[in-house]
């Protein structure tokens, strides 16, 4: 210890100076980086360009505005009407739903509100497709409903069309109430409850607490969850495309589909119609931003004091009709009628006559093609998920916690997807790899592509919401013990986020599993994923093998995912809440 | 061998945090950083432990340069030998008592298994928690918690012992038990310590040295007793304690306040005619006295007049008007506002600060 400086060990080398760690973050980030770029630049890129020339993708043609002048074209300009008509419509229909249900399960003395809140919440896992395919088995002119009007009434001057705007409303809607019931729950539950005491102490009725300061206080959670909700439903494709086409409605989603899958294919112009809806949807996401950092500021919930119940009195059974009601439409109907219909023979509306039958079960397990879309899908799904975790992780560590040079690139580019509609990415990345010479066309690796690109923004949401939870001086202390960065990260950073982990991977599965917005313009025959066969199987009027196969494949998911949920049960023993050290 | 830091600077964006800080912990010392919250200390901690990259000057750890600006040397925090309690104490959830200590020992590799186990147990025995080593972070009290932290830093024998304000987490009657605590251990291990503190209670009564620090620099540096009772600095004298200050005028022969009352301040006499100084009176070491009671034998009196109370318990605080100076007074007695009173105290307890303070 006599020279000092011969003891310092050496000088700082510009890695070190980036990264502050070494080779293996630095090259992981590197990595991180360009795989995050390569997922979101391709498929945007290829749409830019596409959008700009006269030609289908892969041919030779030459550089044109023409696909953005047939924006203007009166069919476009009725299209972009319709899908904001039906956004708005759904999303405020799910809002009041969705936060009245919420409500009603968190904040009043409702009987089974433990029952309730999980059937909304399972309900939010019915893949939207299904959903549609059970609402026109029940309310299509061929349907179940004018069936029994007809056949077992002899009702024949009034009908129901599930083919209609309202039709397509109710279902988005239907569909879109557990998620904001899931949005709205956190900050109902988590709502200061001195903020209403302090109001009853001043001499408010309950009734007027909750019009005067219990919605006024959610109103900025309500307005961001009714964007969230718009924007899910202006981006939705397939109810308005299984509901939505048969009666001659368009969407932008379902415009786009129609051009480039019906002849006379027209590439340009879906692509500039993709890239317009993309700017709707992110204009709507830059405003629900706003929004929701303008909300952080104006309510500090967090500290959850015990609020009494409303007593909901004689006004019980309405409350209870409404949750229950719901439950019934979203959830409960329309399995019992993809059972039912996937047990007959030939439709018929009165179960009474029908003639019953094991065939679609039985084809399910001799036919190769659905044997190969199932494997397809654990491997999309199970696989594809664990990806997306694996690449969400690092992101979400470089991007909270090392933040090196470039980290706020990375961040954007990683939550870019989010603002583009799942059909448009499929288109996109259908042209890119039409021109890269990369033969994964028509395989599930461009599936994979597709979902990790869609979802990779709810998995860092997911893992990073977790990651700012656990204070930083963790990780010093193991730093201070000796640990090198990746012993910390390794040691006290994952084992901590492991819950976050599981989470974001258990959410991607299910997302995989449901999607099929990007994934019908990519698949093919021998690409088939569950939830492209089920769609095929019901193009093709096929009710019955649909809906055998949604019933299957929806009972093999929620064992899949339950036997995972008891196996990584273990790994989380022993730990306990506190994940503020102190506090 | 102790710690050496000269001259460190640490800039964030354009602000400077610590301007050219200097100073020294021999061996077994227990310094204190004390000061008011952004002053640096926090930050001058850190860059010791590697968790911030010091823009200038140096450190050296136990004879080792750990850090040096100008050569570009930053020693990685895993690689500098410390033991750190941290403010939230950062204790690991996810690990039991006994590996959250067995930790440090560990992760660098060197020590068997079975010795592992017996410094586990030594840490824990010195901190009295040996029973619990089996417990969960989320079983334990904030004080237990305190302490498997105190267990985690000495468990390897650290080169130097670093405290990032461990108790302010703590009630008021935990932090006195736990004060004393975590000096006892630091004398028997006799390991240099850094200890950073805004509260002058635990800087006085824990620390062999003080460091006051304010705005990234040094203010004064000093023995507990020292800094409090002889402040070189009018900051330090506000910032620990409760200080009163009064101008006072050399007349050439005696200490004279603006009223012209006469004030002999010993070992104070050498300043030229005409110079006006800042006298530091304590709130403490006044006694409130009525203004016709006879003067008490070797005290000194300035004349007063009472302009507020507030009844305290085992006190009552006075505000009392002197020579046009608001000071505060603790007395027992009661006076009511308006009243002419004396504020005596002895003359070995007024302090006269340095004409630079």
């Amino acid at each position: 210890m006599t020279n000092p400086i011969a003891m310092a060990g050496r000088p700082v080398s510009l890695g070190e100076r980036l990264f502050g760690s070494g080779k293996v973050l630095g090259t992981l980030y590197l990595a991180c980086f360009v795989v995050v770029a390569l997922l979101v630049l391709i498929p945007l890129v290829a749409l830019v360009i596409g959008s700009l020339r006269d030609a289908a993708p892969g041919l030779p043609g030459s550089w044109t505005l023409a696909n953005w002048a047939g924006l203007m074209s009166k069919g476009v300009i009725g299209t972009f009407a319709t899908t904001i008509g039906i956004g708005l419509a759904s999303s405020i229909a799910s809002a009041v739903v969705g936060t009245a249900i919420a409500f009603i399960l968190h904040r009043t003395d409702m009987r089974l509100a433990r029952l309730l809140a999980a059937l909304v919440s399972l309900s939010f896992f019915l893949p939207s497709f299904i959903l549609a395919m059970a609402w026109i088995i029940i309310g299509s002119p061929g349907g179940l409903i004018n069936g029994l009007l007809q056949d077992v009434l002899g009702i024949e001057s009034f009908k129901v069309d599930a083919y209609s705007h309202f039709g397509i409303v109710f279902v988005m809607a239907l569909h879109q109430v557990p998620f904001v019931y899931l949005m709205m729950r956190g900050p109902i539950i988590g709502m200061d409850a001195s903020f209403e005491e302090a109001a009853r102490a001043a001499g408010a009725s309950q009734l007027s607490v909750l019009r005067r300061v219990t919605l006024p206080l959610l109103s900025y959670s309500l307005t961001s969850s009714v964007v969230l909700s718009f924007i899910l439903a202006i981006e939705q494709f397939a109810i308005p495309a299984l509901m939505g086409i048969p009666g001659h409605i368009t969407v932008l989603a379902t415009q786009l589909y129609l051009l480039v899958r019906f002849p006379p294919p027209n590439y340009g112009l879906a692509a500039a119609l993709g890239l317009s809806l993309s700017m709707l949807t992110a204009l709507a996401l830059w405003l629900q931003r706003r929004i929701a950092r303008k909300n952080r500021l104006a309510v500090t919930t967090g500290k959850a004091g015990r609020l009494a119940p409303v007593p909901l009195g004689r006004w019980r059974w309405l409350a209870s009709l409404f949750c229950w009601s719901y439950v019934m439409l979203a959830l409960i109907l329309p399995v019992i009628i993809l059972g039912y219909v996937s047990v007959i023979k030939y439709f018929n509306a009165n179960p009474f006559e029908a003639a019953y039958t094991l065939r679609n079960y039985l084809f399910l397990l001799d036919s190769s093609a659905t044997m190969r879309s199932f494997w397809n899908t654990l491997v999309v799904s199970g696989f594809g998920a664990l990806l997306g975790v694996v690449l969400a992780t690092l992101i979400s560590y470089f991007t909270l916690r090392l933040k090196p040079p470039g980290h706020t690139a990375l961040d954007m580019a990683a939550n870019l997807p989010f603002g583009v509609p799942g059909v448009v990415l499929g288109l996109g990345l259908l042209w890119a790899y039409a021109y890269l010479p990369v033969p994964i066309y028509g395989t599930v690796t461009i599936l994979v592509i597709a979902f990790i690109t869609r979802f990779l923004a709810y998995a860092t949401e997911t893992i990073g919401g977790r990651l700012v939870q656990i204070d930083k001086s963790l990780e010093e202390a193991a730093w201070t013990a000796g640990a090198t960065r990746l012993e910390g990260i390794r040691r006290v950073l994952l084992p901590l986020a492991v819950p976050s982990l599981q989470g974001a991977y258990f959410l991607l599965f299910m997302a995989f599993f449901r999607e099929i917005a990007s994934a019908v313009l990519l698949y093919t025959a021998s690409s088939n994923v569950l939830s492209t066969s089920i769609w095929s199987s019901f193009e093709q009027a096929n009710w019955g093998l649909a809906s055998a196969l949604s019933l299957v494949g929806m009972i093999a998911v929620f064992i899949f995912m339950y036997a995972l949920m008891l196996l990584t049960r273990g790994s989380r023993k022993g730990e306990k809440s506190g994940m503020l050290p102190g506090v | 061998m102790g710690i050496r830091i000269s001259n460190l600077v640490k800039i964030y964006g354009s602000t400077l945090i610590v301007d050219q800080i200097s100073f020294d912990v021999a061996d077994g010392e227990f310094v204190t950083l004390l000061g008011p919250s952004g002053c640096g200390k926090t930050t001058t901690l850190r860059c010791i432990a590697g968790l911030e990259r010091a823009d200038g000057g140096s450190i050296e750890i136990d004879g080792t340069v750990v850090s040096d600006g100008s050569l570009g040397i930053h020693v990685g925090t895993h690689e500098r030998n410390l033991g750190m309690v941290f403010q939230s104490y950062a204790i690991w959830p996810h690990m039991t008592v006994a590996r959250n200590v067995a930790f440090p020992l560990q992760v660098r590799g060197a020590t068997p298994s079975a010795a592992i186990d017996e410094a586990v147990r030594w840490a824990l025995d010195v901190v009295g928690l040996g029973a619990l080593s089996h417990r969960h972070p989320s079983e334990l009290s904030g004080g237990q918690q305190q302490r498997v932290a105190l267990a985690r830093a000495i468990v390897g024998k650290p080169k130097v012992l670093l405290f990032d304000e461990p108790l302010s987490n703590l009630d008021a009657r935990l932090r006195d038990r736990t004060r004393s605590e975590i000096s006892r251990i630091q004398k028997e291990l006799a390991i240099p310590a850094v200890y950073v503190t805004h509260d002058q209670a635990e800087a006085l009564s824990m620390s062999d040295r003080v460091i006051v620090m304010n705005g990234g620099v040094t203010v004064e540096e000093g023995a507990p007793r020292n800094l409090y009772q002889r402040p070189r600095k009018r900051f330090t004298a506000e910032f620990i304690g409760a200080a009163n200050f009064i101008g006072m005028t050399w007349d050439g022969q005696l200490w004279k306040t603006a009223d012209g009352a006469s004030v002999a301040i010993p070992g104070h006499s050498a300043a030229g005619a005409g110079e006006t100084r800042q006298a530091v009176l304590r709130s403490e070491v006044l006694h409130v006295e009525p203004a016709d009671a006879p003067l008490s034998a070797g005290f000194a009196a300035l004349r007063g007049t009472v302009l507020g109370h507030q009844y305290m318990g085992p006190y009552t605080e006075y505000s009392i008007d002197v020579a046009g100076t608001a000071i505060m007074a603790h007395s027992a007695a009661e006076f009511p506002v308006g009243s002419p009173v004396h504020v005596t105290f002895r003359p070995q307890d007024i302090h006269l600060l340095p004409p630079d303070a």
